[in-house]
């Protein structure tokens, strides 16, 4: 281990600090906007009638105004590991609202960031090694050109294209309708087939960037004296390229993995919106449209934690794998 | 380094056949489900054929996001996809929206009242039976609208209010008997919001909590399954009005507009309950088999106004406001002629033989800006240097607030901005989201503000929206739907006597009440919105036009072609 146990101990803390204002900041931040839940259902499905409103605040708790009193049934419930009951999914609780909708986000979003990662750094790893060739160009350019123009746009351009006039996908939803019915196996080609596009869009839009900074990295690394000396003594190209060049050259892109790692649960609202593909972004963004604390206080909650470990996970990480970062 | 940059274009191949791989696999399993060897629904990747084998399949599309499929307990407001319960469920009766009158559903036939109008009784359908083969009795109904008086968070149109029913008893084994504390004569409207449930299900549970997921209803259509992109419905055979024609219903799910609208274009669903993008409905009925059912309702959509806001407060600025708001533009911009002319005296045409429709192409309430300065002229306004109007140094200057992420609306907000400006009255636009419009509203909190104002399907509750009893002074929250702070003796007078007189009194006290509101302006109407249902012709016939075609009564006579 290159790092003692006061270091961890400090990183712990600082990460256990984070959250703990991360939880005060998701109480309080719901609670700034205007309009209160119980009388918007109340005027919405109850022709305004304030009896209901009253009933429903009580259902609700939130029939005590006080906010130190909501703040500490809330820390209290956090302490229980209760997330609470969602008021527009009343009475199911937050935890199952948010536990159904994870998965497809982890599905999508995850495997497109890993994949978008991976495949950016090998391309950058490419062009950085022949810049200015053919291969470097084209890929330079045509993967800025789609990063430039706006995600949504790309994803109803495939949409049309791919689903509606070819037919090769469906125009969105993340399984058949008929799903229920299939067999194991019907039923994950049904899951893939229906991610395809999402993720596949996904992987385009946020490709240039990962590419960039990989490419511009290792053409500094290659301009290294050692990298000199590396071919000097006749080691093999890809053994330079790969173990001397890249591996330098990843270091920056680490932590850029770790942040998107760290946002992945927050999910990717456009692209939910546009395939009509279940996720926590939805489920987040109706949550603020409907005033329904609990389950943003959830949400956020859930993307804090996410943040925070993957940040973690990076700190402890870096030293072991960047053997001149001394920590201690 | 040659064969590095191989290593590299190989990863890349490889990658290439992974994807390529994966769709040929989709491809695949279309191919194999549409030669219809497993007995399995073809996939979505081509327009979906009506029948698989011997079974009707009718997809019908709609935006049902995940917060809305948490319960399927009627009786609860939240948490579930209201149309849900029309296909599962029975009413005693059913508001068909498009005739404005009252199906029986569960009842046998139309109520009768007592001498006094107190005493409303209801004999029922005794063929009707529960899905899981229990036959339905007379204390499933009791316990139905009991349990509304039970739990008042339940009771969201106040069944059980002051004035309203007092009891609801059991006369023999096959009547209800609906007894009021004072006379009610919009009762049977309101029995149209309850569905009945079963007791041996629900009497188990605590009825304002209870998640119901596996539901038990009497409707034509039977709960089968649910997933992230359906739920899935097998016809009842045994429905006591009839078997439905088609075997399965899917309600395909969606969480936007557009791209349901691209499915109903491609074929993949067959209808909605009302969801359509509008600006692509001139596209979608370029096709013929594509139809758009249009029908009047219980939403107006209206630019509410503050009347105790200094400048609204003036009758003729409201006026010269509903003069200054083209609805014809409106409804063929904003809505692509998908809603109704609302009517100036506020009743929706759907009560056809209450409303005043005369009102809705009276020339006295049209668009006209000359009309609209004229007034404001002749009521001490005059036009400043900016071409405002202004009275005593105040110029006509008001905030306007809309919902926020609504782009229709804000179309049709800007519309009205820029027509407000042709008759020199300054608007300040703000966008807030929907819950915080409602607080506005409430709060009186607001000067303009565009929204659209509903009622349960009843003529009086939707005229009381302007009774005094309904609002409170700015600052206070209402106590009802009057948000417009509009107070008029006569106007509370009316309603009063309206609300115990018979049909014909009734009628004559609400053209008096629709003539004032259209003298006084308290609302801007803009467009009523009922229905606007999109269905394809193609795949399947015999849709009933004089119900809402998508509706539980009409798709259980839907045949395919």
């Amino acid at each position: 281990m290159r790092y003692n146990s006061v270091y961890l101990v400090k990183r712990i803390g600082i990460a256990l600090v984070t959250l703990y204002v991360a939880v005060t900041l998701n109480f309080l931040l719901p609670r700034l906007m205007k309009g209160d839940p119980a009388s918007a259902l109340a005027s919405e499905k109850a022709l305004g009638s304030q009896e209901v409103a009253n009933a429903l605040k009580a259902q609700f708790g939130l029939d005590n105004p006080s906010l130190w009193y909501q703040y500490a049934k809330y820390i209290k419930q956090l302490l229980h590991g209760n997330l609470g009951v969602s008021y527009a999914n009343f009475p199911s609780p937050v935890a199952d609202v948010m536990l159904k909708a994870l998965p497809w986000t982890l599905g999508t979003v995850l495997t497109a960031t890993l994949l978008s990662y991976l495949i950016g750094w090998l391309i950058g790893i490419r062009g950085a090694w022949k810049p200015g060739s053919l291969f470097d160009n084209s890929t330079l350019f045509s993967s800025f050109f789609l990063s430039s123009v706006p995600f949504f746009w790309i994803a109803i351009i495939f949409i049309m294209i791919f689903s509606f006039y070819l037919g090769w996908f469906p125009l969105g939803q993340a399984v058949d309708p008929a799903y229920d019915s299939f067999a194991w196996f019907d039923k994950a080609k049904s899951v893939l087939y229906h991610a395809f596009l999402p993720v596949f869009t996904l992987i385009i839009a946020t490709l240039a960037g990962h590419i960039l900074v990989l490419r511009n990295n290792l053409m500094r690394v290659l301009s290294e004296d050692y990298m000199l000396l590396a071919k000097a003594k006749g080691l093999r190209a890809s053994r330079r390229k790969y173990m001397y060049g890249a591996r330098n050259a990843l270091l920056p892109s680490f932590t850029g993995l770790m942040t998107s790692l760290g946002h992945v649960i927050g999910g990717a609202i456009t692209t939910e919106i546009v395939f009509s593909y279940p996720g926590v972004g939805m489920v987040t963004f109706n949550a603020i449209l409907n005033h329904d604390f609990p389950l943003i206080q959830g949400s956020f909650l859930c993307i804090a934690i996410s943040v925070i470990v993957c940040n973690l996970i990076a700190d402890l990480v870096y030293p072991l794998i960047d053997p001149r970062v001394a920590l201690n | 380094m040659k064969w590095g940059s191989r290593k590299t274009s190989v990863m890349l191949f490889s990658a290439l056949v992974v994807l390529v791989g994966v769709l040929n696999g989709c491809s695949n399993s279309s191919s194999s489900s549409q030669s219809g060897t497993n007995g399995q629904t073809d996939t979505a990747s081509s327009s979906k054929p009506a029948s698989k084998g011997d079974t009707v399949v009718y997809h019908l599309g709609e935006t049902v996001n995940p917060e809305q499929v948490t319960n399927f307990n009627p009786f609860l407001a939240t948490g579930n996809w209201s149309p849900f319960f029309d296909y599962v469920f029975d009413p005693l009766y059913y508001f068909n929206p498009v005739k404005g009158e009252l199906v029986p559903r569960l009842a046998d036939s139309e109520g009768s009242w007592s001498e006094d109008n107190k005493t409303y009784t209801v004999k029922l359908n005794m063929e009707a039976k529960w899905q899981d083969g229990t036959p339905l009795t007379i204390d499933d109904v009791l316990y139905s609208f009991n349990t509304l008086k039970d739990y008042k968070v339940l009771d969201r149109y106040q069944l059980w209010g002051e004035g309203r029913l007092q009891e609801v008893t059991a006369q023999g084994s096959d009547t209800v008997v609906f007894k009021l504390s004072n006379t009610f004569p919009s009762l049977p409207f309101y029995l149209t919001t309850v569905y009945i449930v079963p007791k041996h299900q629900f009497e188990k549970e605590d009825p304002s909590q209870f998640l119901n997921k596996q539901p038990i209803g009497t409707g034509p259509f039977k709960f089968k399954s649910i997933n992230e992109s359906a739920i899935v419905l097998d016809k009842n055979a045994d429905y006591f009005l009839g078997a439905p024609n088609i075997d399965q219903l899917f309600v395909d799910r969606f969480n936007n507009s557009s791209t349901l609208t691209l499915a109903l274009e491609k074929g993949d669903v067959q209808g909605s309950t009302g969801t359509v993008a509008m600006p692509s409905v001139p596209k979608l009925l370029e096709n013929p088999v594509n139809k758009l059912q249009v029908y009047p309702g219980l939403n107006t959509f209206s630019v509410i106004m503050n009347n105790e806001k200094p400048g609204l407060k003036d009758s003729a600025v409201r006026r010269a406001i509903q003069l200054a708001i083209d609805r014809k533009s409106l409804i063929e911009k904003g809505e692509s002629n998908g809603v109704f002319p609302a009517n100036p005296g506020f009743l929706s045409s759907v009560f056809s033989d209450m409303a005043d429709t005369g009102l809705i192409d009276n020339a006295a309430f049209a668009y006209n800006v000359n009309e609209a300065t004229k007034l404001l002229e002749s009521d001490g306004y005059k036009k400043n240097s900016k071409g405002i109007y202004e009275k005593d140094g105040k110029k006509l200057s008001f905030t306007y607030h809309m919902a926020a992420n609504a782009p229709a609306q804000n179309k049709e907000g800007a519309m009205i901005t820029e027509w407000l400006k042709n008759i020199g009255v300054e608007t300040t636009v703000k966008l807030v989201t929907w819950p915080e419009l409602t607080k506005l509203l409430m709060s009186g909190d607001y000067e303009l503000l565009q929204n659209g104002l509903q009622t349960p399907p009843d003529p009086q509750a939707q005229l009381e929206i302007f009774h005094s009893k309904m609002t409170a002074p700015t600052g206070e929250n209402t106590p009802g739907l009057n948000y417009m702070r509009f107070r008029d003796p006569e106007v509370d007078q009316w309603l009063d006597q309206a609300s115990s007189a018979d049909a014909a009194t009734r009628k004559e006290l609400y053209q008096k009440v629709q003539a004032r509101i259209s003298e006084q302006a308290p609302v801007a109407v803009m467009y009523n919105v009922g229905g606007h249902i999109p269905y394809r012709t193609d795949q399947f016939t015999n849709y009933n036009e004089d119900l809402p075609v998508t509706s539980a009564l009409s798709l259980m006579q839907v045949k395919k072609k």
